[in-house]
C-alpha cells in the first residue's frame, strides 16, 4: 500500500500565483458604502462606549428626602394643636343631677332616677346623688329637694 | 507553486506598519476609546460589505449585513477577548446574517434546494461574472468557492477557515483540494495551475 505522500497532499492545495492575483482581481469589486451607514454605526459605537456616571452619593436627592421627613415631622407635631381648635365642637359638661341633660336639675330629673331605680337592679354609682355609697330612694329624695331648692333661679 | 501570503492585520489594513494592531484596538475599545472603533471599523469595513455581498448578492441586503455585524461586534464590549485573527471572528457572524437576510428576502422559496441554485446564480444588480475565472468560480459549490476566498484573497490560513467556517480542518481541505481539482481540469482555467 502506498503510503501518502504528504508534500504531495500540500501541493495539491496550494495555487500559482498567477491564479492568486487573478483572484484578487475577480473580488477587487468593493461596494459603496454611504457615510450614512459609517454614521450611524459610529454614533452606535459612542453612545455604547460612552463613560457610565458613577454611582456616587446623590446628595441632591439625600437632600430632598431629608427636607420631606422635616416637613413631614413638623406637620405630625402641630397638627394636634389644630385638630383641638378646629374640631367639632366637645359636647357640654352636664352636672350630674341633670339627668336628662337638659340643663337643669329640677324634678324632672327626680322622675328620671326614680325610673332608673325600678329597670335596673344595679343603677350606675354615677347616681349616687347623696354620696352614701348607694344608689336608692334617698338618692331621689335627694335629687327632688336640691331641684327645688334650685327651682329659684338654678340652672345646671 | 508558491504560498500564499500570510496576512499583516496592520500593512493589509492602512498599509503603515505602526498602525495599531486588532489587539491594541480592542483593547482601547474595551477601556471606552470610540475612536479606536471607529478605526478598526474602516479597517474592516469593505471586508465585511464585500463578504455580505458575496453571500447575499443584494447590495441593500449587504449594508444591512455591515450595520448588524458591527452593532453585534459593539455588544462584545468593553468585556471582549480577541482569541485569533479578526477577520475569523467576523466571517461567522457576517455569514449567519447574511443567510438570515437572504432567507428573510427570499421567504417565499419553498425548498432548501431552490436556495441553494440561487446561491450559485450570479444576481440582478449587474455584478454577473465575466471573466473566465469568475465563471467557474460562480459555478463552484458555495462552500468551496468560500473556502479558495479565504485562503488565497483573505490570506487565512486552513486553521483559521476551519475556525471561520466552524467545520473541522479536514473538511477545509476536502473542500480546497476539490475546488482546485475543479478549476485545473476546467478548460477555462487550466492555463492558471500550468507552469
Amino acid at each position: 500500500m502506498q503510503m501518502p505522500d504528504h508534500n504531495h497532499d500540500e501541493e495539491a492545495l496550494e495555487a500559482s500565483p498567477r491564479l492568486i492575483a487573478a483572484l484578487k482581481r475577480s473580488s477587487r469589486a468593493s461596494l459603496f458604502v454611504p457615510p450614512t451607514v459609517d454614521d450611524a454605526i459610529l454614533h452606535a459605537a459612542r453612545r455604547h462606549l460612552a463613560p457610565q456616571p458613577k454611582p456616587g452619593f446623590k446628595w441632591l436627592l439625600f437632600i430632598r428626602w431629608g427636607f420631606a421627613v422635616a416637613a413631614l415631622a413638623f406637620v405630625l407635631a402641630i397638627a394636634p394643636k389644630f385638630l383641638r381648635r378646629t374640631g367639632p365642637p366637645a359636647p357640654p359638661d352636664f352636672v350630674r343631677e341633670d339627668l336628662n341633660h337638659d340643663g337643669q336639675v329640677d324634678v324632672l330629673d327626680a322622675f328620671a332616677l326614680a325610673r332608673e331605680l325600678k329597670s335596673k337592679v344595679h343603677p350606675d354609682l354615677q347616681l349616687d346623688i347623696n354620696g352614701d355609697g348607694v344608689v336608692d330612694e334617698r338618692d331621689v329624695a335627694t335629687l327632688a329637694a336640691r331641684a327645688v331648692s334650685l327651682g329659684k333661679g338654678g340652672r345646671s | 507553486m508558491a504560498p500564499c501570503e500570510p496576512v499583516d492585520e496592520r500593512v493589509t489594513a492602512s498599509g503603515d506598519a505602526d498602525a495599531p494592531s486588532d489587539r491594541e484596538l480592542i483593547a482601547a475599545i474595551n477601556a471606552g476609546d470610540a475612536s479606536a472603533f471607529e478605526v478598526l471599523y474602516l479597517r474592516y469595513r469593505d471586508w465585511v460589505v464585500s463578504l455580505a455581498f458575496r453571500f447575499t448578492r443584494d447590495n441593500d441586503a449587504a449594508l444591512d449585513v455591515l450595520q448588524e455585524t458591527f452593532l453585534y461586534v459593539l455588544r462584545k464590549f468593553p468585556s471582549f477577548r480577541l482569541t485569533a485573527n479578526f477577520k475569523t471572528f467576523l466571517y461567522p457572524a457576517v455569514r449567519n446574517l447574511s443567510i438570515a437576510a437572504r432567507r428573510k428576502a427570499e421567504r417565499y422559496q419553498a425548498s432548501e434546494e431552490a436556495l441553494k441554485r440561487l446561491e450559485n446564480t450570479p444576481g440582478p444588480t449587474g455584478t454577473e461574472p465575466s471573466g473566465d475565472l469568475e465563471i467557474v468560480l460562480a459555478e463552484l459549490p458555495e462552500e468551496h468557492r468560500e473556502v479558495v476566498l479565504l485562503r488565497f484573497v483573505e490570506g487565512l490560513s486552513l486553521a483559521e477557515i476551519a475556525d471561520a467556517m466552524e467545520i473541522p480542518l479536514g473538511t477545509v481541505k476536502s473542500r480546497l483540494h476539490n475546488a482546485l481539482q475543479t478549476l485545473r481540469r476546467d478548460e477555462r482555467t487550466r492555463e492558471y495551475f500550468e507552469q
